[in-house]
């Protein structure tokens, strides 16, 4: 878990959100809608029934008219934090469990100290959706949350995903998985954009799935479906996972790029206080 | 194609063993992965060549399969079918000749290399004779199936320093060849021309040699070398040493074909001249020879009874001791070589030496004395064979004899009309003349003829066993005359073995010694010589070339053994498995 530190200095930070929020209670994310906030939009003429208090008095002295000043109304947004609970994601040294939940922490964090709401869904065989957290209290339970959830079992991604309990409206969805999924990843990240999601893709693989270290014959076994493949792990074969590798990760950025999604690769090796922020700010996902 | 080791085969075991290695060792290590998806992919983007993965797994097993094969066939001595086919007999010539060398490999060397090729191929069921033509014909394996003890064989054979009875040898090849239908017949020679039946491998090549052909005593203090120059234009260096100190060395320039006798100095009173030539050539048998200077003895003769013609015609031999005695104390006195009897004889005849009884009175051991007549006649020369020796340089014109007494037994020499007047004998070594007539009846002893006669008797009775010892050619069966007294005789060859005088041993080049030995102790020694001989010295020429292509012919023929392949295909498959092995790690 993150420390309070760290967790501090994400307070001059903020998620960020590419669409104004829309449909939300008040908050501090801009949106569409004209309201309270400091941040002026428009004049219209007075008209009966209206809060006195926006009166411009200066727009009165000069032309003798009432004018109404008009300003953005911010609202709040719902952050969805997706989590890859499936048994692949126990794996590495540090496993990329271990990050998956450091960011996930940290996604929760910045969202409910920028006014946002934060829900977090546990997606492995079963779905699990936590409750909305919102003010210092609910990050408490959100970290709670998290400390009780660990990787297990199979995921098929496609398939769980578009059964997630997203709350209405837009709002932004961080999907944390290794994508490492039978059923692919593709159906499942359209569907969070068709329910109006600013969808963002931290993919999150071990130093070993990068550069995997194997010699001679070597039986692997599924982590998720104890499958098991044998393979002769020479130079060749290595370098045919390698190209697989490289193949698979420009196709998910490629899609990513495509879909108008962020999207984040991450190994569970990075150092989170330092090079995750850092990678996650030049990936434009926080401002 | 034939293994020449099938005993080799037992290392096909290995295989076994490579095998059960792999069944015992843990065919893969177990890994768990977050996720087979890339994995798979990576396998399936090898769909294609999924066999050739299928085998590249397990291909340092097949290699080191086909290893452990390769080292059994190794093992096993792998040759291609050749060589001798059927029944086959090889002969070698091993006469002199194939001694000479080129390059440091002698023709016999050539002729057993191409031989062992022929026997290395050597099938299942095929049978090889093997005769080696020396002097006499040896056989040395009697068609024999089996590789080793031929191989043994030939690899056993030397060259001899005398000439080969080659003819003999393919004679008795063909005499086998009546009763084995297809009998191939392989001669292996520098010299021998091929035959309808008879295969030649011509062996060797034309080269220089110069030989001394002969060494002799020449005057006082001189000797001679004759030399034959059997090549080019040469200079040679000839060093003579008497009794193994070096007494002279000359250098001749001989031009090519030339012979030419070299005087030497030599010192007085040496027993054995040895004269070698110090340039190497060819051949090196004849570069070496030796002279035996004949040695001085003495005959010890009793004369009984007083006949000064006799006394007279004995005394013209220097080497001999006579002794004046009656016929009765001659038997008793030792070692008497020779016994002449006058007239009268001893009661018992001497058991040794030889005997000259002159108009005897009794039967001179085999020769019997019949009645006294009056001679009619002219005397006359015996056609008997022994007589032409005895009476050679006789006129025997206007002998005249009054009285005789006619022989009878041994070999006439004298005839008057149908009598012997002159007999000789030899049984057991002891030797016998009797004259039937008294010398004082007639005018022979007055005539030229009679000291002729004497001597001639002498040289029968009293023979000269170094005249009689001649130097002979290696290999030669020799006839040295063995005293009858002698209790022992023995032939000393240059290597010093010692071997029996009947059958001396004539194998090695050199001064040999003949000695016998006689009860009272005495030792008579003669030293004789034998030499190589001189027709295989003459090495400048191979034969005709017609046999070069049958020679050719019978190497190509000739099986080869693979081994030397087939190991080199084994490193070449190490170094395969070496590498695969890395590029797997």
């Amino acid at each position: 878990m993150l420390s309070e530190a760290f967790l501090q200095r994400l307070d001059a930070l903020q998620l960020a959100m590419r669409a104004p929020a829309r449909g939300g209670a008040g908050g501090l994310r801009r949106s569409r809608a004209l309201g309270s906030s400091v941040e002026f939009s428009d004049f219209r003429e007075y008209a009966p029934g209206d809060d006195l208090r926006r009166v411009d008095w200066n727009a009165y002295a000069r032309f003798d008219r009432l004018f109404l000043k008009l300003f953005m109304e911010e609202q709040e947004t719902t952050v969805h934090i997706l989590l890859d609970c499936s048994a692949s994601m126990d794996f590495g040294e540090p496993s990329k469990w271990e990050m998956a939940q450091g960011l996930a922490q940290l996604l929760c964090y910045m969202a409910i100290r920028g006014g946002d709401r934060a829900v977090i869904i546990a997606l492995g065989e079963e779905i699990i959706a936590s409750e909305v957290f919102s003010g210092r209290a609910g990050f408490m339970r959100a970290t709670a949350f998290l400390q009780g959830l660990s990787p297990r079992g199979r995921l098929l991604l496609s398939q769980q995903t578009p059964r997630a309990p997203l709350r209405p409206g837009r709002g932004l969805c961080f999907v944390i998985s290794d994508l490492m999924s039978e059923d692919g990843y593709e159906t499942a990240l359209k569907s969070l954009q068709y329910r109006k999601q600013e969808v963002s893709v931290l993919q999150v693989l071990s130093p070993w799935e990068m550069q995997p270290d194997l010699e001679g014959m070597v039986r692997l076994v599924d982590q998720e479906t104890n499958q098991h493949m044998e393979i002769l792990a020479g130079r060749d074969t290595l370098n045919q996972y390698q190209r697989a590798l490289t193949a698979y990760l420009h196709a998910v950025e490629a899609f990513c790029h495509g879909r108008d999604m962020g999207n984040l690769l991450l190994t569970s090796d990075l150092d989170m206080e330092k090079t995750v922020l850092r990678e996650l700010s030049r990936a434009g996902l926080i401002a | 194609m034939q293994w020449l080791y099938p005993a080799g085969a037992w290392a096909l075991l290995s295989l076994a063993v490579i095998t059960a290695l792999y069944l015992l060792k843990r065919q893969s290590v177990q890994k768990t992965a977050p996720s087979l998806l890339l994995w798979q992919k990576a396998a399936a983007d090898q769909t294609a060549s999924r066999p050739f993965q299928k085998l590249k797994k397990n291909i340092l097993y097949f290699l080191q399969l086909l290893l452990a094969l390769l080292l059994t066939a190794a093992l096993m001595r792998p040759a291609v079918s050749g060589g001798v086919t059927g029944e086959t007999v090889l002969i070698f010539d091993l006469s002199a000749s194939m001694q000479a060398q080129v390059n440091g490999e002698s023709r016999l060397d050539e002729a057993r290399k191409k031989a062992l090729s022929l026997v290395d191929g050597l099938h299942d069921g095929e049978r090889v004779t093997v005769l080696a033509a020396g002097a006499q014909v040896r056989q040395c394996v009697t068609r024999s199936g089996e590789t080793h003890p031929v191989r043994a064989a030939i690899e056993g054979l030397t060259a001899q320093n005398a000439s080969a009875d080659l003819a003999g040898a393919v004679s008795l090849a063909r005499a086998m060849g009546r009763d084995i239908p297809g009998l191939n017949i392989i001669v292996f020679s520098d010299t021998y021309e091929a035959a309808d039946d008879v295969q030649v491998v011509r062996v060797g090549q034309g080269a220089d040699n110069v030989a001394i052909l002969a060494l002799g005593a020449s005057e006082q203090g001189k000797a001679y070398a004759r030399v034959m120059n059997y090549g080019a234009d040469t200079r040679i260096t000839l060093e003579c040493q008497a009794d193994g100190v070096l007494c002279d060395v000359v250098t001749a320039d001989l031009k090519a074909g030339e012979s030419r006798a070299l005087l030497l100095d030599a010192p007085e009173g040496y027993t054995t001249l040895h004269a070698r030539i110090v340039e190497k050539d060819a051949l090196a048998l004849d570069n070496e020879r030796w002279y035996a200077a004949q040695g001085e003895g003495s005959y010890r003769v009793a004369l009984a009874g007083e006949n000064v013609f006799l006394e007279k015609a004995l005394s013209l031999r220097e080497d001999i001791v006579l002794l004046r005695t009656t016929a009765q104390e001659a038997v008793e006195i030792e070692n008497i070589d020779l016994y002449v009897f006058d007239g009268e004889l001893p009661e018992t005849l001497p058991q040794s030496g030889a005997v000259l009884a002159v108009n005897p009175k009794a039967q001179v051991r085999e020769i019997a004395c019949g009645e006294a007549r009056e001679a009619d006649g002219e005397m006359r020369v015996s056609t008997q064979r022994a007589a032409s020796s005895l009476t050679e340089n006789l006129t025997l014109k206007q002998v005249a004899l009054r009285q005789y007494t006619p022989l009878a037994g041994g070999d006439a020499v004298l005839m008057l009309g149908e009598d012997t007047l002159l007999a000789v004998s030899e049984q057991g070594g002891l030797r016998t003349a009797v004259i039937g007539f008294d010398l004082h009846d007639s005018n022979l002893p007055l005539k030229a003829d009679f000291p002729v006669l004497m001597q001639n008797l002498l040289s029968f009775l009293l023979p000269n066993v170094r005249e009689s010892v001649q130097d002979a050619v290696c290999e030669a069966p020799l006839t040295l005359p063995v005293d009858a007294r002698a209790e022992s005789a023995q032939v000393i060859l240059p290597s010093g073995k010692r071997c029996d005088a009947q059958q001396a041993d004539t194998s090695e080049q050199g001064v040999y010694c003949f000695e016998q030995h006689y009860a009272d102790g005495d030792t008579r020694s003669v030293y004789f010589t034998v030499h190589g001989d001189a027709a295989e010295y003459d090495v400048r020429s191979v034969g005709a070339p017609g046999g070069e292509g049958l020679s050719r012919q019978l190497e190509t023929a000739a099986g080869h053994e693979l081994t030397l392949w087939v190991l080199l295909a084994f490193l070449a498959l190490l170094l395969i498995e070496w590498g695969v092995s890395r590029r797997v790690a």
